[in-house]
């Protein structure tokens, strides 16, 4: 319940923060009036100054590794399917900002909350990009942990809107026990 | 079978290497007297707005008749004294049509006097009837000139550039050398690196 209101929250920031970014177009001047009436006039009309919001769909698998604190329990290690989503901002052709949710989908599922940045260097039609993300752990059966999530994808361009691709992300959550995730995924991105 | 992935999503980032860049399509026309700046270089609109201050004083000049009907105007080398390119030719082009449409200025084409010059040689060389042949001593002599120069400033602190440019344009009487028409026009431009949209 409380990594829901989290979640929640942290859409409504991206939200809102989207929203106060919504500036104003240039004024379009000519310069065939008075003498003098250019002065106020210019900037690019035609620039995208609002970002864009785009929705990624994942699926894939996730390799748990846990190390117990306590070395006389057995270390596991287990690989289980993976769905989620992911809804975004971009500010910039190259800057993301997005808040994801992902279920690793075992007997006892466990569920990861993120929140972060991504990078992207734009070679069409393929997108490369580095994501960071701050996140949550959160087992059906413990407590819930913080976890940094650094990833790496590629991404082919279909369309303007339409995107797919791969990205691989490691989670390291921090915990008495050493506790690492790593995600494969194939991804759907749509920007709208 | 974790290698496996690995080596996939590796290959998928390297495969994905032969991509070129992002060309532009989808254009459409747009009207060239509307203000775009795009960048912080000197462009059309810039031009535009010199030739029309120039065009416009020039014209109250002549309208006072004191250099007869039509004054006689060759024009100077152009002169850029900014740190970037602009190509003076195309401004002088652009004054040099507005004052001769408005039938108050004469100009002589100065760029073509060598061609003409070997066109009278063949024109008087037996091959062209006589009685249609140009030949020289009907030129118009030149009275006045007329040149412009541009200089320019730039002023960047931060996020903030101030770019300013002073182009000013002289007509000389070629007999006394006075300068007898002059004016500028002061361009002001102000820039703001822009941040990630937030």
């Amino acid at each position: 319940m409380m990594e829901r209101k989290l979640v929640l929250a942290l859409a409504l920031g991206v939200a809102l923060a989207a929203t106060g970014a919504w500036a104003e177009g240039p004024a379009f001047g000519r310069t065939d009036g008075p003498e003098g009436s250019e002065i106020g006039q210019g900037g690019y009309a035609w620039y995208r100054t609002p970002g864009q919001y785009y929705v990624e769909g994942l699926l894939g698998a996730a390799t748990v590794d846990i190390e117990p604190e306590n070395e006389a329990l057995p270390k596991t290690d287990t690989t289980d399917m993976l769905a989620g989503l992911t809804v975004g901002y971009m500010t910039e052709d190259w800057l993301s900002f997005q808040v994801g949710f992902a279920r690793i989908l075992a007997d006892d599922p466990t569920d990861l909350f993120s929140a972060g940045i991504r990078n992207s260097m734009n070679l069409e039609p393929f997108n490369y990009y580095f994501s960071l993300d701050a996140g949550l752990y959160s087992p059906s059966e413990g407590d819930t942990r913080f976890a940094l999530t650094p990833g790496v994808g590629a991404e082919a361009v279909l369309s303007d809107h339409l995107h797919v691709g791969l990205q691989f992300q490691r989670d390291f959550v921090f915990a008495d026990d050493t506790i690492a995730i790593s995600r494969f995924t194939a991804r759907v991105r749509y920007k709208f | 079978m974790r290698r496996a992935a690995v080596i996939l999503s590796l290959a998928a980032v390297a495969l994905s290497a032969c991509a070129g860049p992002r060309a532009f399509t989808r254009g459409t026309y747009q009207d060239p007297e509307e203000i775009v700046m795009l960048g912080d270089r000197w462009n059309q609109n810039d031009m535009q707005l010199v030739a029309k201050k120039v065009v416009s004083s020039m014209e109250s000049w002549a309208s006072g008749g004191a250099y007869g009907e039509r004054p006689v105007i060759i024009l100077e080398q152009p002169r850029n004294r900014t740190s970037e390119h602009i190509d003076m030719q195309a401004l002088y082009d652009h004054v040099k049509t507005a004052l001769i449409n408005s039938g108050n200025f004469t100009f002589l084409d100065k760029a073509a006097r060598g061609e003409i010059a070997r066109e009278y040689e063949y024109q008087g060389s037996g091959y062209v009837n006589p009685n249609e042949a140009q030949g020289p001593g009907q030129q118009k002599a030149a009275e006045f000139l007329l040149g412009g120069v541009i200089t320019s400033t730039v002023q960047q602190v931060g996020n903030d550039k101030l770019v300013y440019y002073k182009a000013t344009f002289e007509l000389t009487d070629i007999g006394t050398t006075e300068i007898v028409w002059t004016d500028h026009k002061e361009i002001t431009k102000q820039f703001k690196k822009r941040s990630i949209g937030l």
